[in-house]
């Protein structure tokens, strides 16, 4: 009795799953952005544009990789990447295809690729996030170099196998040269950094008088103190042009293999709409990448962020092996 | 017996194709290195530091789940315990909570803002490191040590027990010399479980900050973005999860005779607690308390916290509830009707091909899983383009993945069926489909229970397969959990969680309920 009822279940699996496969969508987007975060600006992009639009959230990396092994016969048209580093390897590997100007020209020329094969749709900065409990505001360090001190032993929080902290190591690289940055990582490992991996266990860490100091996103704290007002860390900026002090881009680029790259752009200029850039700010506590968007009184604004950070193009973000590989001689990966 | 053996046959073809096509991928990719650069990468000090500490925490894994599931099994199957059904399904549902979901509840429960300070006002301990690691990957895993040795222990025959003791050994002496020998086999099937799930994990070590070789090789995908590199570590992992199978193997060898005695097992009789008493039950109710009932309690708290709990219902919940039940439905059931015939023929078999055979469902564990979706992806969109992105695909994926999950407990069960009991039944004129309904299912009856469980609860919290070969647009309650902790929203990831576990509870439980009516 009971193998015969599972003898019909496993044969009704069996005939249902190639069955799943409905009809095409307009466009298909792989997305590393969370589903918790973006899925109602996807609501809105299907209204507003009239295309049927499927997504395949992933991991960022993992979407990347499964990009790589798909090729030429990739089902996805847009790839909606959390950051710069992906775009830039896919790029490198000549998967995506040139933008359009009108859509490159929306985007700040520091917040776009080389090649003109991504854009950056939204900002997220680096900043210095610290314990309110433990850290008054007058002991906090002015520089990233800085942390390397005697003081910051054993209290400082970072992510090195996080995407956007490598990217602040690439735009260290450009900015201060390979040797005094190798060398500062060196120092940092030495300090007793603490190696998390990703952002928010740098955060709930601070909170739980692990750390002192953390490295994070700048969005982060903003998702526990939405949950819980009196979480006790605060984040800051280092001082004026510090390198610390990078605005980092999540972005998207459209595949050179997608059939549908009409429709493919069309979604990317929604994505670079007021309405979306909105979105981005008022619900996701990110930064708008074009003007005119109101701020979110949450923030930092916008304009005091780029004159603290170092004047660093993102578009020559491209350096991801070279930091990778000199993570790996600091025996950090 | 050639005549019979055509399932097994086939359901080796399938089970090799499906666990040496990723390998053949990973040689493929790891073909493309530069010797050099890999010879950079591979033959530095980094490398054995974290082999050894690979093979440290598989230790200590191994030995905390040991100290917890033998009493924990013992106690269950062979005492008066009251409620002994009700902590076998407690015992379980550890295995439900994603691992990463576990580890961000310990590390909220500790330090100075932790729940703890909270709401007891003591800042408790926040594990980290080597002894975190070890920590919550026990809690984790020891249910796979519990179960295989549950369906071991029920299926000895107190026969043996009772003429040992009848020729005057004691207690100890019949535990010793009796029992453990015949539980070999379950024990090595559950520690194989937890040595290859320490050596894939990579969720819990990284939030515990020690460092393993799999932070090796998710380093290569994940931070580099590299094929190349991330699968040549791949194949590292999959060398020590090789080596680990033929170790176990030969451990194995020689107690398989041993353990054959015949079928038509009685029901041993429940031990009387004695003096033990307090201590037994505050262990029984302990270790569910600390492996479940705390981790589920730290859930509610996070989805009674937080402003966004409107989000979830406004979300597809009942979508991914149903998505996450039908796969791991499917996979329940698929996984232990292919492992069977193979296993079947490997142990009533002789030479090589058998003893590969008994082997082989293990590996699909061994391949790390970031690696084994990228080989899917690759194999099927070039060779079979018409799955790619089916349901088809992930079902099949899950099911070579977890056949490694259901071979412990069907090995068990199969041990104790005497070929002769078919025969004989055969010979009254059973046909095969007959015998396999009236002797040989009621007898294995349990051991396909625990394998269901235990695959089942593998499917329904799986995440990294499943956000690589799902169909477009399909989510499940563990996508959704990973959606919502990956931005820091634990309130809205809790109700996915506790569904997770809920499904699994409902699930073991019916499985639990039906063992009576076959034994």
């Amino acid at each position: 009795m009971h193998l015969r009822i599972g003898l019909v279940l496993l044969l009704l699996v069996l005939l249902a799953a190639p069955g799943a496969v409905a009809a095409g969508p307009d466009v298909v987007i792989y997305s590393g952005r969370s589903k918790s975060l973006v899925a109602p600006l996807i609501v809105q992009l299907q209204r507003e544009t009239g295309l049927k639009v499927e997504v395949r959230y992933g991991k960022t990396a993992a979407l990347a990789l499964t990009l790589q092994e798909e090729g030429a016969r990739s089902p996805a048209d847009l790839y909606w990447a959390q950051d710069a580093g992906a775009l830039a390897t896919l790029s490198r590997k000549g998967l995506l295809a040139r933008l359009p100007e009108a859509l490159l020209a929306r985007v700040p020329a520091e917040l776009r690729g080389a090649q003109g094969t991504w854009v950056g749709t939204s900002g997220r900065a680096r900043v210095l996030a610290y314990s309110t409990r433990r850290i008054k505001p007058e002991e906090l360090p002015k520089s990233v170099f800085d942390l390397t001190a005697p003081k910051w032993k054993g209290r400082v929080g970072w992510a090195p196998m996080n995407a956007s902290f490598q990217a602040f190591v690439t735009a260290m690289r450009i900015h201060h040269g390979d040797e005094k940055t190798l060398a500062w990582l060196r120092a940092m490992k030495e300090n007793g950094a603490k190696a998390y991996p990703k952002n928010t266990p740098i955060l709930q860490a601070l909170a739980a008088g692990e750390i002192d100091l953390g490295l994070p996103n700048h969005y982060y704290l903003l998702r526990f103190k939405a949950a819980d007002k009196n979480f006790p860390v605060a984040q800051t900026t280092f001082a004026k042009g510090d390198i610390g002090n990078l605005l980092n881009v999540a972005g998207a680029g459209i595949l050179k293999s997608s059939k549908r790259k009409e429709a493919a752009q069309r979604c990317l200029a929604f994505l670079l709409s007021p309405k979306a850039q909105q979105y981005f700010t008022s619900s996701v506590f990110e930064y708008p990448v074009i003007e005119g968007v109101i701020p979110n009184p949450s923030l930092l604004p916008l304009r005091q962020l780029r004159e603290q950070a170092a004047p660093v193009d993102l578009g020559k973000l491209d350096g991801l092996p070279a930091t990778l590989k000199m993570l790996r001689e600091a025996g950090l990966l | 017996m050639p005549a019979r053996a055509w399932p097994a046959v086939l359901c080796g073809l399938l089970v090799t194709l499906g666990v040496g096509g990723p390998v053949v991928y990973l040689l493929i990719r790891a073909l493309g290195a530069d010797a050099g650069q890999a010879a950079d990468l591979l033959l530095r000090k980094r490398t054995f530091v974290l082999l050894g500490n690979t093979v440290l925490l598989g230790a200590a894994v191994l030995l905390g789940s040991t100290l917890l599931a033998f009493p924990y099994a013992w106690l269950t199957t062979r005492t008066e315990l009251r409620g002994r059904k009700l902590l076998t399904v407690l015992g379980t549902l550890p295995l439900a909570i994603p691992g990463y979901v576990l580890a961000f509840v310990w590390l909220s429960l500790g330090g100075d803002y932790g729940l703890g300070a909270h709401v007891l006002g003591v800042r408790l301990w926040r594990p980290s490191g080597f002894w975190g690691a070890a920590f919550v990957l026990t809690l984790y895993t020891f249910p796979y040590l519990f179960l295989n040795l549950r369906a071991g222990l029920q299926r000895l025959d107190p026969a043996l027990e009772e003429a040992a003791a009848a020729q005057g050994l004691g207690r100890w002496a019949v535990w010793r010399r009796v029992v453990l020998p015949q539980l070999r086999p379950a024990y090595l099937a559950g520690a194989l479980l937890v040595l290859l799930h320490v050596i894939a994990d990579f969720a819990v070590v990284s939030l515990m900050r020690y460092e393993t070789l799999s932070s090796a090789v998710y380093s290569q995908y994940v931070a580099a973005l590299d094929r190349t590199y991330g699968a040549l570590l791949a194949l590292v992992l999959v060398a020590l999860a090789a080596l680990l199978l033929v170790v176990d193997a030969r451990w194995l060898r020689g107690r398989l005779s041993e353990a054959l005695t015949l079928g038509g097992v009685r029901r041993a009789r429940n031990v009387p607690l004695g003096r033990w008493r307090e201590p037994a039950y505050a262990f029984a109710v302990g270790v569910p308390l600390l492996a479940l009932a705390l981790p589920v309690t730290v859930l509610v708290v996070w989805m009674t916290r937080g402003t966004g709990a409107s989000m979830m219902v406004s979300g597809s919940f009942g979508g991914a509830l149903l998505n996450s039940v039908g796969v791991a439905l499917g996979v329940a059931l698929l996984a232990p009707a292919i492992t069977f015939p193979l296993l079947y023929a490997s142990l009533r078999g002789r030479g090589w091909l058998a003893r590969l055979g008994e082997r082989i469902p293990y590996l699909g564990f061994g391949i790390p899983p970031m690696a084994f979706g990228l080989a899917l992806v690759f194999l099927s969109v070039r060779l079979l383009p018409g799955v790619y992105q089916t349901l088809g695909l992930l079902v099949a994926a899950l099911t070579i993945r977890f056949m490694a999950e259901a071979a412990g407990p069907l090995r068990s069960a199969l041990y104790r069926l005497p070929p002769a009991l078919e025969e004989a039944a055969r010979s009254l004129g059973c046909g095969t489909l007959s015998v396999l309904r009236r002797v040989t299912g009621p007898l294995l009856w349990r051991g396909v229970a625990a394998a269901m469980a235990l695959v089942f609860l593998a499917s329904v919290k799986e995440l990294p397969l499943t956000l690589i070969l799902a169909p477009l647009g399909f989510d499940t309650l563990a996508t959704n959990v990973w959606t919502y902790t990956e931005e820091a929203l634990f309130a809205q990831a809790a109700p996915y969680a506790l569904a997770i576990v809920g499904v699994a509870g409902l699930f073991v439980t019916g499985l639990v309920l039906k063992e009576d009516k076959w034994a």
